[in-house]
């Protein structure tokens, strides 16, 4: 096993479900992409538009929090 | 970086055309004046500081909050974010219809009016503070409302003034200046006071194990023998530009009135620093309790009932300073007796400033004894109105 990989245990009737999706092969693979994409989902509802976020940037400069 | 509560942070604020046009529409509408401390409530909704509520409780939310100790759709929420008006205000209002919010004269936000109906003071009061007796400060605030409350979204053009705007902080502002300094576990620590050694020991020992520190006062309305907002925002300057490093601590303020409800309120400050970016926060002995309302350990055990909070508690018990040991220590890891210690009681601070006992350098540091001793009246009076709509 690769050195960065992590161990995630899965409660079984979860691990059923996701193996009836995936294949016994595919499992791995499928709870990695929906990890990923939960992730995206999230970063997406909090991360400011970019304009927004310069502006954001450019106060908290002023204010002396970032250099 | 941690989601907000609900996943989703709120944004109501209005920018550029869409303000002026809301500010135009305001100029039309019938106007509920309210006090500074809900127009700052107004910009904690429209802002996410308070997400995934968008406005002011309907009668339903505010329902399952107070039985429930959650909203509809079952998120934790344990303190009622509520709008009361008075009855000459509310002549032609119904659900449906709109009303311009605004604080000494000032239009600024406005209120989408989707529920009106009656406070009920005994509820409101047993279910959030677990008590309805009179000397208890919140249940004092819940008494003085008047009887109608008004439920709906709000949407803010004109932040109101703010003298400490310089700590003034956004969720937006926050979660961006946490990415930026690359922390991804930041430790949130909600205070009403000037820092003491007790204080600090608690921040440090919980930032050890944390990429940051956001140290994130209350300020707004307290009870009389709490410490002025100005005291507590100098003296953590003096404490943080001293004893910590610049990148590893933020100050930034929660500008909001202390409730005093205990365990419900711990909750409600979670929630609030898990929206402000946090993925832990600090709970105290005590925390947000008056007198002797709650047990010194409530505020912990409430969080039994959350395990989907979203944001991790941290448990801290009591703390002292130990004569012997040389340092701050608490019941598990001092073996010394009770009269080797000094407790970090606010009554012994509130003594030293009244000249009854000296500021001992083993209760508050030196540079933040020497911002407290500037003030000649550092702490709200006993005349003063406290918390109050």
């Amino acid at each position: 096993m690769p050195d960065d990989t992590i161990m995630i245990p899965l409660p079984r009737a979860l691990y059923r479900r996701v193996e009836t999706a995936a294949g016994p092969a595919g499992v791995g693979a499928y709870v990695a992409r929906a990890v990923r994409e939960a992730l995206a989902r999230d970063e997406a509802a909090v991360a400011p538009a970019a304009a927004d976020e310069a502006q954001i940037v450019e106060r908290l400069r002023r204010l002396g929090y970032l250099d | 970086m941690i989601a907000p509560h609900g996943g989703r942070l709120v944004d109501r604020v209005l920018h550029g055309d869409a303000r002026a046009e809301a500010a135009a529409r305001a100029a039309t509408l019938p106007v509920l004046e309210v006090s500074l401390e809900v127009a700052h409530d107004v910009q904690n909704l429209a802002t996410g500081v308070f997400s995934p509520l968008e406005g002011f409780m309907t009668r339903d939310e505010l329902d399952h909050v107070l039985h429930r100790r959650r909203l509809p759709g079952d998120l934790a929420w344990t303190i009622p974010i509520v709008l009361d008006a008075p009855a000459a205000a509310l002549r032609g209002v119904a659900p449906g219809g709109a009303l311009a919010l605004a604080c000494a004269g000032r239009r600024f936000a406005v209120l989408e009016v989707t529920d009106v109906h009656p406070l009920d003071r005994r509820a409101v009061a047993a279910a959030t503070f677990g008590t309805t007796d009179p000397g208890h400060p919140g249940v004092q605030r819940v008494a003085a409302l008047h009887e109608t409350l008004l439920g709906g979204r709000v949407t803010l053009f004109a932040p109101p003034p703010d003298p400490h705007e310089r700590y003034h902080l956004s969720p937006a502002e926050t979660r961006v200046l946490f990415r930026l300094r690359g922390w991804r576990t930041v430790v949130g620590f909600q205070t009403r006071n000037v820092p003491h050694l007790g204080h600090e020991y608690v921040q440090k020992t919980a930032l050890t194990f944390a990429d940051g520190l956001f140290i994130n006062p209350v300020i707004g309305p307290k009870k009389a023998g709490d410490f002025k907002d100005e005291v507590i925002l100098e003296a953590y300057q003096a404490l943080m530009r001293h004893y910590f490093l610049r990148d590893r601590a933020v100050l930034g303020i929660f500008r909001t009135e202390m409730r005093y409800a205990g365990p419900r309120e711990a909750v409600f400050h979670a929630i609030v620093r898990k929206n402000f970016g946090c993925t832990h926060f600090i709970v105290g002995r005590d925390h947000a309790g008056v007198g002797r309302f709650y047990g010194p350990y409530d505020a912990h055990a409430i969080f039994q009932e959350f395990p989907d909070l979203g944001i991790v508690p941290l448990f801290f018990t009591a703390f002292f300073y130990c004569t012997r040991c040389g340092s701050v220590e608490n019941e598990k890891t001092c073996p010394h007796d009770a009269a080797d210690r000094i407790d970090f009681s606010g009554t012994r601070l509130r003594r030293a400033l009244e000249g009854a006992d000296p500021i001992s350098a083993r209760l508050v540091r030196p540079e933040v004894a020497e911002v407290i001793a500037r003030f000649p009246d550092p702490l709200v009076g006993a005349g003063s109105p406290g918390p109050a709509r």
